[in-house]
C-alpha cells in the first residue's frame, strides 16, 4: 500500500533552499511529476527525503478533487507555510479505478513566504547610502569652496563620503 | 521648476530614438556630457550644443572596477554644472533603465542642492518588446541583472517571462573587453536549469544599434547556453519565455470577469 500524498512537488521550486526546507521535514511524503532521474537522487541523498512517489503529468478536469484525488487534495494540509512553502493544487488530477494518479503540471508547490528582506537591501539611490550626514554635508561644503579645476577632485571626495556613511 | 542637471536618453537606434523633450533640454544646454557610442550621435548633439563632452573618453581600464569609472564621470557632470547650468547626461538608451550613473547623481545632487530631471528614452526593453513580441503587461515580467541573480539567488517563475541583463559581464564587477570563456556562463545557465528544463529556448538579444542594422537575436537550448559564449557580450540581453502557463487560482473571480452584476459592485453610477 503506497503512502499518502503530502506534498506534490514540481521543478518549478526545485532549489537549494527548498531541499534544505525537505531536509528539516524527513517525514514529509512527496509525489513529483516532472523530476529529473538526477533531482530524485538529490532529494533522497541530500534532503533526506523517505517516499518519493512519480505521478504522470497529464491534462483533465477534475471538479471535485477530495472525492476523486483524494491523496492530492489532502496535501493542501500539510503546514508547509512555515518553511516558506505553500501548496497550490489546481483542480486538473484524475485518480484511475486501478489506483493510477494522473497529475497536470498545474499541481505545484509555491513560495508562500518571500525570503526574509535584509536590513541593507538595496533602497534606492546609492543603496541606502546617506547624503545629509555630517560627513557628506562637509564634503558638500568643500565642493561648493573648491576652486573651478579642483570640482572634480573634490566631487569624488564627496561621492566616498557619501558611500562610507549609511543611512 | 529651474533645472541644474537633465538626464535624457538617446534611445537605442542611434539618434533615431531620441525625442523631442530631450533635444528641447539638449538645446537649453550650456554643456552636454554624453555616454553614447552609436554613430551620429556625436555630431547631432555638437550641433545642438558646442560644449560636448564624450564620457568615454574618460577611459575604461582593463580589470579596473566599473565603479570607479561611473564615480570619475559623475563628477564630471557635476563639475560642469556648478561651472553653468543647466547641463545635460545624455546616454544611450534610457537613462534610469541599467545604468548607475544617474542614481549616483541623484545622491551627490542632494548633497549639493542641484535640481536633476529626467527625461525618458526608448530603451533596451521596449526595443525588446518590439523585436520579440513581449508584452509585459498581459504575460507578466521578470527582470534581473545576471550577477544580481546568482548573487542574492533571486526567485524565477517559470510561468513568466524573464529578462536577464547584463549577461556579458556577469560574474565580476571588474571592466574587461577580452571574449569571455564557456565556463563564464555555466553558473547562469546552471541556476536556470533549477526552474527550466535543459531543452527550453532562450534568446539572446541585442537591440539594433543603428537604424540600417536589425537585431540580433539568436535561439538556443538552455542546456547549451554555454556554448554562445563568443556571441555574447556586454550588449547582449538573455530572455526566456515561460516554460508553462499560469494556472487560474482563483475560479470564483473567473466566473465573475463577465458578470454585469459583478462590475455593478465594483463600480458608482
Amino acid at each position: 500500500m503506497r503512502p499518502p500524498v503530502q506534498l506534490v512537488l514540481s521543478r518549478a521550486v526545485f532549489d537549494d533552499e527548498f531541499r534544505a526546507a525537505l531536509k528539516a521535514n524527513p517525514e514529509v511524503t512527496l509525489a513529483e511529476f516532472d523530476l529529473t532521474q538526477q533531482e530524485r537522487e538529490l532529494l533522497k541523498t541530500e534532503a533526506g527525503v523517505r517516499e518519493l512517489m512519480h505521478v504522470p503529468a497529464m491534462v483533465s478536469p477534475l471538479p471535485d478533487m477530495e472525492s476523486q484525488a483524494p491523496e492530492v487534495a489532502s496535501a493542501k494540509i500539510v503546514p508547509m507555510a512555515e518553511l516558506g512553502f505553500a501548496i497550490r493544487v489546481t483542480p486538473y488530477a484524475i485518480q484511475h479505478a486501478d489506483g493510477r494518479l494522473e497529475v497536470s503540471a498545474d499541481a505545484v508547490v509555491e513560495r508562500a513566504v518571500l525570503p526574509p528582506i535584509p536590513e541593507r537591501a538595496p533602497a534606492g539611490p546609492l543603496y541606502g547610502h546617506n547624503p545629509k550626514t555630517t560627513e557628506s554635508q562637509n564634503a558638500a561644503e568643500a565642493v561648493r569652496q573648491a576652486a573651478p579645476e579642483q570640482r572634480v577632485e573634490a566631487v569624488l571626495q564627496l561621492i566616498n563620503a557619501i558611500r562610507s556613511t549609511d543611512s | 521648476m529651474s533645472v541644474d542637471i537633465y538626464v535624457v536618453g538617446t534611445g537605442i537606434t542611434s539618434i533615431a530614438q531620441i525625442t523631442r523633450e530631450a533635444e528641447e533640454a539638449i538645446c537649453d544646454s550650456q554643456h552636454v556630457l554624453y555616454l553614447d557610442p552609436s554613430p551620429g550621435v556625436a555630431e547631432w548633439l555638437k550641433q545642438r550644443c558646442p560644449v560636448l563632452t564624450d564620457l568615454y573618453a574618460l577611459g575604461y581600464e582593463d580589470n579596473a572596477e566599473r565603479r570607479g569609472f561611473y564615480d570619475r564621470m559623475a563628477a564630471e557632470v557635476v563639475a560642469a554644472a556648478l561651472e553653468k547650468t543647466p547641463v545635460t547626461l545624455a546616454i544611450h538608451g534610457h537613462p534610469r533603465v541599467g545604468v548607475y550613473l544617474p542614481q549616483l547623481l541623484d545622491n551627490i545632487a542632494v548633497a549639493l542642492g542641484l535640481k536633476i530631471r529626467t527625461l525618458p528614452g526608448i530603451s533596451a526593453l521596449a526595443a525588446l518588446c518590439a523585436d520579440l513580441g513581449v508584452d509585459p503587461c498581459t504575460s507578466g515580467l521578470q527582470s534581473w541583472n545576471a550577477t544580481d541573480m546568482l548573487l542574492r539567488h533571486r526567485p524565477v517563475s517559470a510561468d513568466a517571462p524573464l529578462v536577464v541583463w547584463s549577461v556579458g559581464v556577469v560574474g565580476t564587477s571588474l571592466h574587461s573587453d577580452a571574449p569571455s570563456r564557456p565556463e563564464r556562463f555555466v553558473p547562469l545557465r546552471d541556476y536556470l536549469l533549477r526552474n527550466y528544463p535543459a531543452s527550453h529556448e532562450v534568446t539572446l538579444y541585442y537591440a539594433a544599434p543603428h537604424v540600417l542594422a536589425g537585431p540580433s537575436i539568436e535561439t538556443v537550448a538552455l542546456g547549451r547556453l554555454h556554448e554562445m559564449a563568443d556571441g555574447i557580450h556586454r550588449g547582449t540581453t538573455l530572455f526566456v519565455p515561460p516554460a508553462y502557463a499560469a494556472p487560474i487560482c482563483d475560479p470564483d473571480l473567473l466566473a465573475a470577469l463577465d458578470d454585469p452584476a459583478h462590475l455593478e459592485s465594483l463600480i458608482r453610477r
